[in-house]
């Protein structure tokens, strides 16, 4: 970093050098550091060396920075801005920026060198920083139109100011000063009513509504306000709708300058843009051109029919036609290639001939050509008009200039009475506003640059003509022509200066005329006096005090000056080149129509021809069709006559054919006749062959007949005799051979009559045989029957039985337990009557044991007892045995069992036993030890006590089992019946 | 049965779509009408098919033979049935045995006494013992069941007549067979069971000697009775099985044998006709033929 500064530096001394490579090479060495840059050194560097010498080279450079260099740069430029010493060269180096329109322009409403620059505007009194400020700002106003919002009242009061300070001259600065102001003032103002009309005029209401502001509004900006037109925002808009960023979002840069310019009825403001809408600015056209065409030729009052229905026609623009999507709308380039096409429509007539009239008359004069054009097209009647207006505003300016710098108003009037200088000046300021080429190298010597070109003018060609004339021949003609018109007509609209001395005069006209002028002057002087000392073109600038440094002043005013008016051109040269593209565009588009008409002309030819041909052969198709009919007719005339023919032969035919028929049937009959004779000769002939049979055969019968008599005679004989051998054999053996044979037969006979008896008996005995076996049958089933009956009602009466018997034996039960309950009450009535008895156990003991009183065991006795009796039925004897020791009674009686009674009588019997063993149980128990828990048991077992149930249930159980097994058993006959 | 023409052709399929029970109570009255009736098919009858429960009394009568298969004689024994009843209860009035405040349970077991010749006298009269108690919890449920007090007495007699004819010597293998079936369809139980100590503690008698009276609400418990009645005591099984299944979770929470015993005599009354139903197809399922189960 220390070494850089340095080696910047030698690098930009570097930068004066003349060498081209080694000026590259030190360029390409900035370029790169610039970019490196990080503190913005060598970019402040770079400020300097320009604030220091105005380089060209430097400002190349500086004009190519980039985007995030751009702040260092600005702040740069406020830093140099607030420095009196630097401020023209910071002012003209932000000049040169924003003319180049870099990407970061936009930034510049926010960064600080705008205040700064409209403080410097506010404040400052030299001219020459308020003259390239205000151009600069002028410049500026359009790319930064949202910073309206802020700043709008900063821009109104340096326009009030300036008007105020160019009006006033309080630095008392010599008049060039004052007009190049004025200009720069003039231009501000075209600018701000421009973008902010609403606002501005507000404004200026409000400031010149002052009684001490009056006089510069009078001498200043009244006539500024002549020079333009009223707004159309004035009307529709509002203030606040005027600072709304947005209305500005789709408009370029010259899309805003070109709206100022259309406002401005200042052609040199207003440069090759003439603005106004036709009606309105044809209006005054008649007036200029009654004289002229009353008292010229019958073309002025076309012209005039012409121009009045274009003014008429208001929806009607160019710019409709082409598409223009920008809102201000170009008359003046599009207009001749429609305007052509509208002539050719109104008038009928091709466009060639119009052409031709021009062609023939350019010499002639001054208005007849200036009509034909107004026929062709109504804008370049109107440019016309302007170059007409703007000749004799030149023309006019003279008193004015005159007022100001006698000297130069000698020269001036000198130079007006010679046609020859005012034709390459309106030329000059053609070019002014056209060309591209002629005004980028006067850069450094401004003054000579304009003047320059002045003699090469008088065939000027702008350098879009070419173009012109590839894109739009008519248009190119066209253009010629009218420019050699304009110069044609320059001499002669030097007679209307007069009439037309009626607005007031252009600031820049001002400007220019001087300049102009002092450059006609500085020449005429250094050819006056070839030595040419300096003060000797100190008149240039008026008194010149301070001869050089007002010189040096008044030169960079003029540059400025320059500088704007380029950056103007450079924008409508973007304008234009966009204008083209579209003319382009639509002239193909044109050119296209017409080819389609074309196109469609030659198949209107075609249809029309096919259409014809077609009739044609609708004609021949009739023809036909009628020669067709006629012979149809004939040959359907000639087909009945052959009808009619036919039909006679016909009947010819079927006469013949019964003659035919005739001849056929007479034929038929004669063939039958002939059949018939025929027939009758075979018959005959057959009968003769017959005949002739038979008399063979009865040849050969009569020699057999004679045979057989022969015979027969032989045979008789021979009977004879034998009958006669027979008569004498014997007759007597056949009588008992007859009676054999008869009884034999009656034998026979009887015996066949026995056969049929026995035959008729054993059938009989059969049948018998059939009829006892079904009966016994029958009585098989019945006996079936019967015993099924039986089985049922065996069965039936069985379960009755069984139930009954259940029944009895639950009333035998229910009189046993009864007995027993009376029983033990009588051993209860016992043990009462008998007193003193030892023990109540023994008494009953040795009771039951006496066998007149069986009963008193009968408490225990009849368990046992019955289910012993069970227990013999059932013949299971050993099952019970072991739980009762009774069973084995000797007592067996199966027979006995189911009665009541014998049951009875056995209990009778039982006791015995039972008594005796139970005697000897109880006697072994007094006996035996004091008993023993064991032994208790046993006894008690014994005795049948209530704990002896399961014997009980259980011969019951047996008991059923046995009568359930009976009931299944039901069916076994074999088997004996049940003991029941 | 098969081919009797009058039988609905539906019926083959009523109890694939799971209607049970539509054809049977016509077979039953088919049945019924047979004059000698035929005890083979009706018992065949009510192992395969639940009775209906109005025909269910008379069935029981016939099968338990308290009425005879001729339906002629019906009315004769049926007064036979009815004097004998009277007779032994005269009896036992007479010998005090009942009064009329007796209450009817014990009337019955008084007069089954009585015809079994057990019957204690009266001054000798013991607390009753197992075997009554089992006669009296059947009493008490078959009074349920039935409303005639004749008809109520013959049935539990001939019921519990019968089944000791005919069960008598299989009901001591009853347990062992209960354990065989719980080691197949939950091995697990029957291993809880075993390790707690509970296995030879269950409620046999309850179960078995009861058969289920006391333990399953009567409207449950007839359906199991209509399978013993007609000769099943495998049932008994079946229904302990499916009782032990049903509140397995129960039983495997609890870890002492008393607990175990006194929840499965006091099982919950809601769900007893599931169980049953389960218990039947189990049986039906691990018997086969319900026709020769035993």
């Amino acid at each position: 970093m220390s070494r850089e500064p340095l080696s910047v530096s030698d690098l930009l001394l570097c930068l004066e050098s003349s060498e081209l490579q080694e000026l590259e090479r030190v360029r390409t060495t900035i370029n790169q550091q610039l970019s490196t840059d990080r503190g913005g050194a060598v970019l402040s560097s770079l400020v300097e060396r320009y604030l220091d010498s105005s380089s060209s080279q430097v400002l190349l450079l500086l004009s190519s920075i980039r985007e995030p260099h751009h702040k260092v740069l600005l702040e740069k430029l406020n830093e140099a801005l607030t420095r009196p010493g630097n401020r023209v060269a910071a002012i003209t180096l932000l000049g040169h920026l924003i003319r180049k329109q870099p990407p970061w322009v936009h930034h510049i409403s926010q960064a600080p060198v705008l205040p700064t620059l409209l403080r410097c505007l506010k404040t400052d009194g030299d001219v020459v920083v308020l003259v390239s400020a205000v151009l600069v700002l002028v410049a500026l106003l359009p790319m930064i139109p949202q910073a309206g919002k802020q700043h709008i009242y900063d821009f109104f009061d340096v326009f009030g100011r300036l008007a105020s300070w160019s009006y006033r001259n309080p630095g008392q600065v010599s008049a060039a000063y004052l007009v190049h102001l004025h200009a720069g003032v003039y231009s501000l103002f075209h600018r701000l009513y421009g973008m902010f009309p609403c606002n501005f005029v507000s404004y200026l209401r409000l400031h010149y509504g002052m009684k001490e502001n009056l006089d510069t509004f009078q001498e200043v900006v009244k006539p500024m306000l002549e020079h333009v037109r009223i707004h159309p925002e004035l009307v529709t808009g509002t203030q606040d709708y005027e600072l709304d960023p947005s209305r500005w979002r789709c408009c370029e840069v010259h899309d805003i300058i070109m709206e100022c310019c259309r406002l401005s009825l200042d052609p040199l403001e207003d440069a090759c843009c003439p603005a106004p809408l036709p009606h309105l600015d044809l209006s005054p056209a008649p007036q200029d051109w009654q004289p002229i065409s009353s008292s010229g030729s019958s073309v002025g009052k076309l012209t005039l029919s012409s121009s009045h229905i274009q003014a008429n026609d208001v929806t009607w623009s160019p710019s409709s036609q082409c598409g223009l999507a920008t809102p201000p709308p170009e008359h003046a380039s599009p207009g001749p290639a429609p305007s052509l096409s509208r002539c050719t429509s109104i008038s009928g007539v091709k466009c060639p001939s119009p052409d031709s009239v021009p062609v023939t008359t350019p010499s002639e004069g001054s208005h007849q050509p200036a009509g034909v054009l107004q026929v062709r097209s109504g804008v370049s009647v109107k440019e016309q008009l302007e170059d007409g207006r703007y000749l004799s505003s030149q023309v006019k300016q003279q008193p004015i200039r005159a007022q100001d710098e006698t000297s130069l108003s000698q020269v001036i009037s000198s130079d007006l009475s010679s046609p020859d200088i005012r034709l390459p000046s309106s030329s000059s300021q053609f070019l002014l506003r056209t060309s591209t080429a002629s005004c980028d190298d006067s850069s450094t010597d401004p003054a000579p640059s304009q003047i320059d070109p002045s003699p090469s003018l008088p065939g000027p060609a702008p350098p879009y003509e070419p173009l012109f004339e590839l894109a739009l021949p008519h248009a190119a003609m066209l253009f010629i022509r009218r420019k050699t018109q304009d110069a044609l007509e320059s001499a002669a609209g030097q007679q209307q200066q007069v009439e037309e001395e009626r607005s007031s005069m252009s600031p820049l006209k001002v400007l220019e005329q001087m300049i102009v002028h002092g450059s006609d002057a500085h020449e005429r002087l250094s050819r006056r006096s070839s030595a040419g000392s300096r003060l000797d073109r100190s008149h240039l600038g008026g008194p010149a005090p301070q001869g050089e440094e007002l010189q040096r002043s008044q030169l960079l005013l003029v540059h400025s000056q320059l500088q704007y008016e380029r950056f103007k051109r450079q924008q409508h040269a973007i304008r234009n080149r966009r204008l083209l593209r579209r003319v382009i565009n639509a002239t193909a588009l044109e050119e296209q129509t017409v080819a389609m008409k074309a196109q469609l002309g030659v198949q209107d030819q075609e249809i029309r021809s096919l259409r014809s041909s077609l009739s044609e052969e609708q004609r021949r198709l009739n023809q036909l069709q009628q020669d067709g009919r006629t012979q149809t007719d004939r040959l359907l005339e000639q087909n009945q006559q052959l009808l009619l023919q036919q039909q006679r032969h016909q009947q010819d035919n079927q006469q013949l054919q019964s003659d035919l028929e005739d001849c056929h049937g007479r034929l038929r009959e004669l063939e039958a006749e002939l059949q018939g004779a025929n027939r009758k000769a075979k018959h005959a002939e057959q009968q003769l062959t017959q005949l002739g049979l038979k008399l063979c055969s009865s040849e050969q019968q009569q020699q057999q007949v004679f045979l057989l008599d022969q015979q027969l005679v032989l045979l008789r004989e021979t009977n004879r005799a034998l009958s006669q051998q027979l008569d004498e054999a014997a007759a007597p053996s056949w009588t008992e051979e007859a009676m054999l044979r008869r009884s034999a037969g009656n034998d026979f006979q009887r015996l066949k009559d026995c056969d049929v008896l026995q035959k008729q008996k054993l059938e009989a005995a059969s049948h018998r045989i059939a009829e006892l076996e079904s009966q016994l049958a029958r009585k098989d089933k019945l006996i079936l029957e019967l015993k099924k009956l039986l089985e049922e009602t065996k069965s039936h009466s069985r379960a009755e039985l069984s139930a009954s018997e259940s029944r009895c034996v639950a009333l035998r039960r229910v009189s046993q337990t009864l007995q027993t309950e009376m029983l033990h009450l009588y051993s209860q009535v016992h043990l009462d009557t008998h007193t003193g008895s030892d023990t109540c156990t023994h008494s009953p003991a040795l009771d039951a044991g006496s066998r007149n009183s069986p009963s008193t065991q009968d408490g225990y006795k009849p368990r046992p007892s019955s289910s012993s009796a069970v227990g013999i039925i059932n013949g299971a004897v050993e099952a019970l045995s072991s739980s009762s020791p009774l069973s084995a009674s000797p007592i067996d009686s199966p027979l006995a069992v189911g009665s009541f009674l014998e049951q009875q009588a056995r209990r009778l019997f039982g006791p015995n036993s039972q008594s005796q063993e139970e005697e000897e149980e109880e006697e072994e128990v007094p006996a035996g030890s004091p008993p023993l828990g064991q032994e208790v048991e046993e006894a008690t077992l014994l005795t049948g006590s209530p704990q002896l149930e399961p014997p009980a249930p259980a011969a019951d159980l047996e008991l059923s089992i046995r009568q359930r097994r009976d009931e299944l058993s039901i069916m076994d006959y074999n088997e004996t019946l049940p003991e029941f | 049965m098969a081919d009797d023409p009058q039988r609905n052709f539906r019926s083959a399929y009523y109890e694939k779509v799971g209607f049970r029970g539509v054809e049977e109570k016509k077979s039953l009255e088919i049945l019924l009408k047979d004059n000698p009736l035929d005890l083979e098919k009706l018992s065949t009858f009510s192992q395969r098919f639940p009775l209906p429960s109005m025909y269910r009394i008379h069935v029981w009568k016939v099968l338990l033979g308290i009425l005879p298969p001729h339906s002629d004689s019906h009315s004769l024994v049926g007064g036979y049935r009815k004097e004998q009843y009277q007779d032994i209860v005269e009896a036992l009035e007479v010998m005090r045995y009942i009064n009329s405040s007796t209450p009817s349970t014990h009337i019955y077991l008084r007069m089954f006494q009585l015809e079994s010749q057990v019957l204690p006298r009266c001054s000798e009269t013991l607390p009753p013992n197992d075997e009554n108690e089992d006669f009296l919890a059947i009493s008490r449920a078959m009074e349920e069941i039935v409303d005639d007090s004749i008809d109520c007495y013959w049935l539990i007699k001939c019921f519990i007549n019968q089944f000791h004819i005919k069960f008598g010597d299989s009901l001591p293998h009853l347990p062992k067979s209960l354990e065989h079936y719980l080691s197949q369809e939950e091995p697990r139980l029957l291993n809880h069971l075993r390790s707690v100590g509970a296995l030879p503690q269950l409620p046999y008698s309850l179960w078995f000697k009861r058969c289920f009276a006391g333990c399953l609400p009567e409207s449950s418990l007839q359906r199991v009775w209509d399978k013993v009645i007609s000769g099943s005591c495998k049932i008994l099984v079946f229904v302990a099985l499916e009782i032990l299944l049903s509140y397995k979770i129960m039983l495997m929470g609890h870890t002492r044998p008393e607990g175990v015993v006194k929840f499965l005599c006091n099982i919950p009354q809601e769900n007893t006709d599931a169980i049953v139903t389960k218990a039947i197809d189990l049986w039906q399922k691990y018997c086969g033929n319900p026709n020769h189960a035993v």
